[in-house]
């Protein structure tokens, strides 16, 4: 079964070409959100095996929504996306919670799945 | 009468002098013609008596008469004409008569006696009228004394006792009318006119009596002296000092007289310089500064006691115990000379002291005045001390209840120190229009103050009520003014220059500001772009990267392995053109310094520095914004030109905030010889530091390596 995904992020296009690419390695996406607030209600109501959540959101930022989610055990994979690297963040990233991060030039089925592989 | 020439003397304008001058007109009494007829009459009778007497001869018993008939008229006269009605004039010249009638009368007598003039006509009438009045001439020389320097006794509790005495004058004046007591004492042979019984009993009484009664009335007269003497204030008390001034000399000379020469001649002759005195102080008192005379009299008397006193010790004294002779020793006067010579400067100097004290009190003397204003100038003080110090030096030069200093020009005066000053934090600045205002205002005196041809303030004065200006004070107090017209263009100049110094104090204070804002704009415009690439350019690339892909992977699936790798290829260009541009975004504004802080930052910078750096941080708390920026700046251009151009094996980088500072230090051990002054990037973030009141200094020493450090306020 394929594994269901949430594509969190705030450009339309970016949204759509990881859609398309993620559809083309084999993973379901299940929802599509452009903001936080959506976000949080299409996570909890979907359940997706791995969220894509962008850093920079209009309504709050990823590291946030992810304290906001409180996935614990069983909860969906996030993995962070940005258009800056994870060192641009210092910490955050380690301290997030998330399961890897990933920059998004570099976004491919095969660095998804090596993220999402770890876990 | 006009006083003032001080003013004159500053360079005033005449318009100017003779406002600022005090004016003290005596309105003519009415009747002044009869008055000044009656006394010139009067003036000449008593010339022709004295001037008759004295072709008589010159008898000593009798001198003294005709000086005191002569000089007391004359005063007399000459006030009367100088203030017609004076009342004191008046009792002058009455006193002055009675005596030239004595004078005349017993000189007749003395004349007669000595020449067997017998015959002359009247001579026992003419000798008894030179006699029996001699009480009541007493009498009335007291009241005079009595009632100087106005004509007026000082209260009327005084009148009884010159009721008093004016009744035991007419009794004796009786007595001697009747029986010729007084003849024998004052060496009179002429028969008495009045042959009436009575005399064997009034003869033997009369010394008894008359030494009773005529020290009373020394006593008397006397005693109403000192009491004016300590009641009086201002005018009448500088008048006074000069008579008893006179009097105290007057009894010096006699003392003198009869201790040197054995004789009252010298002390007689003396006696005229009284009503002399007298008379100045009634008219000329201000021209006069009788306290420069007491306190020069007082320092001469004393130094010449002193000198005295020390010869005589020393050659009299000292050649009697070491048993020389009598007689004037050489070495002994030679010894004294030396002494007095040696000891004469510091002596003057105390005795001045002692002088000053005496005669001006807590008052400096009008030299001290000078010289307080000299050392009030000289220091460097404030305005408002200077101008608080002038007042003070006015108002205690010439003894003054207030002093006012005002500044300005001829339209306006502002009050801008006064003394004693007004207590408060909102001490008046009163303003007045111009120096006529202050004329207008019932001020006691008013004087211009001028400097250089223009009119650059004021100084007005409050003497006591009834208190007038001295001849010195006013002198004085010209000389204060001229001086002050320095002090003020002086202190003018000051207070533009701290005026200025202040402008310029408060633009520096804008620039800094102004420069701050411009800072904060540019790292708000960094934090702008930045964010715009971010959200922007960035994410249209990644989209494009990953439709790149998607045309990759079809094309591969196509079969079209060419257009797959030529996608693919495209690709890596993109994703390497993504990377500088999120490194040039970095430089722009590093998207962690608002995300984690200084910290992190510097720990970013540290883990891309081409160098291995040792980091040495302790911030305990986020600084402000522009502060963390230009630390952060500071410390990657650092790194950077370590990289470049030390050539060290290391970089050690600290940053700590210690006392509301953050210390920013980068060093090296490489080759050194940075130059952070000219074509470094370092320049341009010193004067960012600056908008930040912050210092950097970079220590380079050629092979001694770089050592950059940079110090901000950051609060």
């Amino acid at each position: 079964m394929a594994r269901t995904v949430v594509i969190v992020d705030d450009h339309d296009g970016f949204r759509s070409q990881a859609a398309h690419m993620l559809r083309a390695a084999g993973y379901e996406v299940v929802g599509s959100c452009a903001d936080g607030r959506s976000a949080l209600v299409a996570i909890s109501t979907l359940g997706p095996d791995v969220v894509l959540l962008d850093v920079q959101l209009p309504d709050t930022d990823g590291f946030r929504l992810i304290t906001e989610l409180d996935a614990g055990l069983g909860g969906p994979t996030i993995v962070l996306i940005s258009s800056r690297e994870a060192a641009d963040y210092g910490t955050q990233v380690g301290r997030s919670g998330a399961a890897g991060f990933i920059t998004k030039a570099e976004l491919s089925a095969q660095s998804l799945a090596e993220v999402v592989g770890r876990q | 009468m006009i006083t003032g020439n001080g003013v004159a003397a500053s360079g005033v304008t005449p318009h100017l002098a003779d406002a600022g001058m005090p004016i003290d007109r005596e309105q003519p009494a009415p009747g002044g013609r009869r008055s000044t007829v009656v006394a010139y009459g009067l003036g000449l009778i008593c010339a022709l008596l004295v001037a008759g007497g004295f072709l008589l001869g010159v008898y000593m018993p009798n001198l003294h008469n005709g000086l005191i008939a002569a000089a007391f008229t004359a005063v007399g006269v000459f006030v009367v004409l100088r203030r017609p009605g004076h009342r004191e004039g008046r009792l002058f010249i009455a006193t002055g008569m009675a005596h030239a009638v004595m004078f005349f009368g017993r000189q007749y007598g003395l004349y007669a006696g000595s020449h067997h003039g017998d015959t002359l006509p009247a001579v026992s009438w003419v000798t008894w009228m030179g006699v029996w009045p001699l009480a009541l001439v007493l009498v009335l020389s007291g009241v005079t004394i009595m009632c100087f320097p106005d004509g007026r006794l000082p209260l009327p509790r005084w009148r009884p006792v010159v009721a008093t005495m004016v009744a035991a004058g007419a009794l004796l004046a009786l007595g001697s009318a009747l029986w010729p007591v007084e003849y024998a004492r004052n060496s009179l042979s002429v028969p008495h006119p009045l042959q009436v019984g009575g005399y064997d009993t009034a003869g033997p009484l009369w010394p008894s009596l008359t030494k009773t009664v005529y020290p009373l009335f020394q006593i008397a007269w006397a005693a109403c002296v000192v009491v004016r003497l300590r009641r009086a204030r201002g005018d009448e008390a500088q008048q006074l000092k000069w008579f008893v001034y006179a009097v105290a000399m007057g009894a010096v000379a006699m003392v003198s007289s009869l201790v040197l020469l054995g004789s009252p001649a010298l002390g007689v002759l003396v006696v005229p310089l009284v009503p002399v005195a007298a008379g100045v102080a009634i008219v000329k008192y201000r021209l006069y500064d009788i306290d420069l005379v007491i306190n020069k009299t007082l320092v001469v008397g004393a130094m010449a006691g002193l000198i005295t006193a020390t010869y005589v010790a020393l050659v009299v004294g000292a050649g009697g115990l070491l048993g020389f002779s009598a007689s004037p020793n050489l070495m002994l006067s030679l010894v004294a000379t030396a002494m007095v010579a040696v000891a004469f400067e510091p002596a003057r100097r105390r005795v001045q002291r002692w002088a000053d004290r005496l005669v001006y009190g807590h008052r400096p003397t009008p030299y001290e005045a000078l010289a307080r204003l000299s050392t009030q100038l000289s220091l460097d003080g404030q305005r408002a001390d200077l101008l608080a110090g002038l007042a003070s030096t006015f108002a205690d030069g010439v003894g003054a209840a207030e002093a006012t200093l005002w500044v300005g020009s001829e339209a306006e005066l502002v009050a801008v120190a006064s003394w004693p000053p007004h207590v408060g934090p909102d001490a008046p600045r009163t303003a007045a229009a111009g120096l006529a205002s202050l004329e207008q205002g019932g001020r006691a005196h008013v004087r211009p103050i001028v400097h250089q041809g223009a009119l650059r303030g004021a100084v007005t004065l409050t003497k006591e009520p009834g208190e007038a200006l001295t001849g010195a004070e006013d002198r004085l107090l010209g000389d204060l003014v001229a001086q002050a017209g320095l002090v003020i263009d002086n202190v003018g100049l000051a207070a533009e220059l701290q005026h200025r110094l202040n402008q310029i104090s408060a633009q520096a204070v804008e620039l800094r500001a102004a420069a701050k804002r411009i800072v904060a704009a540019q790292d708000d415009a960094r934090r702008r772009i930045e964010r715009d690439l971010h959200d922007g350019a960035q994410q249209r690339l990644v989209t494009l990267a990953l439709s790149l892909q998607a045309v990759s992977e079809r094309a591969a699936s196509g079969g079209d392995e060419g257009l797959a790798l030529k996608v693919d290829d495209a690709r890596g260009q993109l994703t390497e053109a993504l990377a500088e541009l999120r490194e040039m975004a970095r430089g722009i504004h590093p998207a962690m310094l608002t995300e984690e802080g200084l910290d992190a930052a510097l720990g970013f910078l540290a883990e891309r520095s081409p160098l291995p750096v040792q980091l040495e941080v302790d911030l305990g708390r986020r600084l402000p914004q522009e502060v963390e920026a230009t630390a952060y700046f500071i410390v990657s251009e650092a790194l950077t030109n370590a990289a470049k151009h030390s050539g060290a094996p290391r970089v050690v980088v600290g940053a700590r905030v210690d006392g509301g500072r953050l210390s920013i230090e980068v060093s090296d051990n490489g080759r050194g010889g940075a130059d952070g002054r000219r074509g470094s990037g370092l320049q341009g973030l010193a004067d960012r530091l600056a908008t930040l009141n912050g210092r950097l200094t970079v220590d380079s020493p050629v092979e001694g390596g770089t050592r950059l450090r940079a110090e901000i306020p950051c609060g």
